[in-house]
């Protein structure tokens, strides 16, 4: 036990004293929400663009509605949509264009060209040219705002008066609230998909890092012979052990300083903004689960990680022979488009169950729904099996790795070791 | 008692025979030498003592018994292919390698003061692996190995790679040690080594035992039939072929073995006629001629 303690011992302090340590606690946070809020914050920056609009309106009374819908401002007070309303040119929208409107376009005097035909009321498409709509909200507003044009202009044409008609086309805001266990809480959904993003990234980076890191360390060792040093004193399987707690450890430091400095960011936003505090407020289940994840999941990955370190002999070597591992990793980070879509089918629930990927799609799942219990135990559950048996095989490969010098073994070698050892 | 005595081993890596049979017996208290050729068995036997690799036959005990997770913390080994960890600073590793063994931080930091300054090194203390020579990291690991004050140490090649003068420091410390009831075994090419330092060795060869025993008995049992001879002039190779064995001819220094003690006298007369005979000095047959005369007969 205490050659385990001093194994660990050396891999925690050599890398918490490491200066990567301080610049993965500050980047990987950094990184993870810049992953997630950059597309978001990228997505209300465009709110500030001013767009400059022509308009051709063939009905003849579609265009003053369309344009009413538009009464945003910039952040300096002028109107951020600028129409300009053309006086019936001849010809559709293509002698338009090569009328020097396509020019125009391309010098970005407009940003917008739209054409609603003269039969648009009976059902043909208006037009839209741009040098590219990269924003779909836009887009969106557009077709909603030509909409209710047409709905306003339909109700007036059958004599509803002009007065009644916004009071009509009024939509009724919805505001989402989640249902849990513990009761209810306001807050979107969309709070709940970020959420799962991030801890599930987090999950992901960690688990792969460790791992990684627990990989590296077998490989110094075995190539610079140390091993041999302290397999006079250690057994395999201690120094194994020993290594992944220890680099485990320093996971669960830098967990803990995240979830120092996301308090203290929480007690501060509490005193704010109460609004945001309460709908990103995590109950410590949640939190609580986050961890147990991580700590299995590092722990099968990192078994793994191990005994591939033993088979190589160096990190050109272990690049080319841990993919299928790292494979083991992304799949889950691409199966979370599905799980995050559709928490609670059936795909969802069998692949939140698999060993190799619950500690991130079950992670999510949980931050979403709040799955029965059983499944949360059945994945713990086989995730616990799995890490037996995972590094039974693995301390197996290693105790004969560990040893070899050469060349890589292939994989009837190595079923081999496993048998024998 | 024996320090470590091998009994009928036997280990096999596919389908070579890396040893083969092997009977070891190593006094207590003495420097012993284990030779032999590339790929004779030396590290492999050497793990094997050290129970870092499992015999496939035979038994091993080290001092006195089956070696245990206590008897291990007895030990102190340096392996041939040395290694340290290079961003950990010299202090750290020494105190790591030394609570491996049994020894607290403390203890384990006091004699790794002690012995860098008997190295003259004291300043490496806190200096990183990666900055020190390969000659000062031999050092380092050196100190490790010896650290925890083992009753038995065991050296794989430690005079590769070392400067004359670390050489010197380092055969000075083996005899010390010896001196204080510790046993040192160490496998070498490096025949001198073996004739200046070893009490007992043993030859190895195919994973076999080739001879074993105290140096000086080894030494007399080959015979003194053995001349050097220094001279200048063209050697008359074809007339004294009839009276020698072999001929190490070096161009103004030649060593030879006679057929028997009794051809030095004619071996001598030839020569005066022939070259201008500088030196002419009988002997017993050095360590190095032995090596190679047994391991080529084994050919």
């Amino acid at each position: 036990m205490s050659r385990i303690l001093t194994i660990l011992r050396r891999e925690y302090r050599e890398r918490v004293r490491r200066r990567s340590f301080l610049l993965g606690t500050v980047l990987v946070p950094v990184f993870i929400l810049g992953v997630t809020f950059l597309p978001v914050w990228i997505a209300n920056r465009t709110g500030t663009e001013p767009v400059n609009l022509y308009v051709v309106d063939r009905t003849g009374s579609l265009a003053e509605e369309f344009e009413a819908s538009f009464d945003d401002s910039l952040p300096g007070g002028a109107p951020r949509f600028r129409f300009d309303r053309a006086t019936d040119p001849p010809g559709g929208p293509e002698e338009i264009l090569d009328d020097g409107l396509r020019q125009s376009l391309l010098d970005e005097e407009y940003d917008v060209f739209l054409y609603i035909p003269e039969n648009a009321f009976s059902g043909e498409a208006a037009q839209l040219y741009s040098r590219g709509l990269g924003d779909l909200e836009l887009a969106g507003r557009f077709r909603s705002a030509l909409g209710r044009a047409a709905m306003v202009e339909r109700l007036v044409a059958r004599g509803i008066p002009a007065g009644e008609t916004d009071e009509i086309s009024r939509p009724i805001p919805i505001s989402a609230f989640k249902l849990t266990e513990e009761g209810v809480r306001e807050g979107g959904a969309e709070i709940d998909w970020l959420i799962g993003v991030l801890f599930g990234l987090i999950l992901y980076m960690t688990i792969l890092l460790y791992g990684v890191s627990v990989q590296r360390s077998v490989i110094e060792e075995k190539s610079s012979r140390i091993v041999e040093i302290l397999l006079v004193t250690v057994r395999p399987f201690q120094l194994m052990l020993g290594k992944i707690i220890g680099v485990g450890a320093v996971g669960l430091t830098q967990y803990a300083i995240w979830f120092l400095v996301a308090s203290a960011g929480s007690v501060y936003l509490r005193q704010t903004n109460p609004a945001i505090a309460s709908a990103t407020a995590l109950p410590a289940e949640t939190l609580a689960y986050f961890v147990v994840y991580f700590i299995l999941g590092y722990f099968l990955f990192a078994a793994i990680y191990a005994a591939v370190g033993a088979m190589v002999s160096s990190e050109q070597e272990a690049q080319q022979t841990q993919w299928p591992v790292t494979i083991l990793l992304i799949i889950p980070m691409i199966l979370m488009q599905l799980v995050l879509r559709s928490p609670s089918s059936t795909e969802s629930v069998v692949l939140s169950l698999v060993p190799f990927f619950a500690p991130i799609l079950m992670v999510i799942r949980i931050n979403i729904v709040s799955p029965p219990l059983w499944q949360i135990l059945a994945s713990l559950g086989l995730l616990v099996l799995s890490i037996l048996f995972f590094t039974a095989v693995a301390a197996r490969i290693f105790r004969v790795g560990i040893l070899m010098v050469g060349k890589r073994p292939t994989l009837p070698e190595l079923l081999r070791w496993i048998r024998e050892s | 008692m024996e320090a470590v005595a091998v009994h009928a081993v036997t280990k096999t890596f596919g389908d070579a025979r890396a040893v083969d049979g092997l009977n070891l017996s190593v006094p207590r208290g003495a420097v012993f030498g284990l030779l032999g050729p590339n790929g004779s068995g030396k590290t492999t036997t050497i793990r094997m003592i050290l129970q870092i690799i499992l015999p496939d036959e035979g038994s091993i005990e080290v001092l006195g018994a089956p070696l245990d997770e206590k008897g291990k913390q007895r030990i102190g080994y340096l392996p041939e292919e040395r290694g340290l960890y290079r961003g950990m600073t010299v202090g750290d590793q020494l105190v790591f390698f030394g609570q491996l063994r049994g020894l607290s931080a403390s203890a384990a930091r006091d004699r790794s003061h002690r012995w860098l300054e008997r190295f003259d090194a004291v300043d490496w203390f806190g200096r990183k692996v990666q900055e020190l020579s390969k000659g000062m990291q031999q050092k380092v690991q050196f100190i490790g190995t010896i650290l925890h004050d083992p009753d038995l140490v065991i050296l794989d090649e430690p005079f590769s790679g070392l400067d004359p003068v670390n050489t010197r420091l380092l055969k000075d410390v083996m005899l010390e040690l010896r001196d204080r009831g510790c046993t040192v075994i160490f496998s070498t090419h490096q025949m001198e080594q073996v004739e200046r330092s070893c009490d007992s060795i043993c030859l190895m060869n195919k994973g076999r035992a080739v001879v074993q025993g105290e140096v000086a008995a080894i030494r007399r049992d080959h015979g003194a039939n053995t001349v050097h001879v220094e001279y200048a002039g063209n050697l008359p190779r074809d007339r004294i072929a009839p009276l020698t064995e072999t001929l190490d001819d070096h161009g103004h220094y030649a060593e030879i073995r006679l057929r028997s003690e009794e051809d030095a006298s004619p071996l001598l007369r030839i020569l005066v006629d022939s070259v201008d005979v500088r030196r002419f000095e009988t002997s017993e047959a050095s360590m190095h001629d032995i090596f190679i005369r047994l391991v080529e007969e084994k050919r």
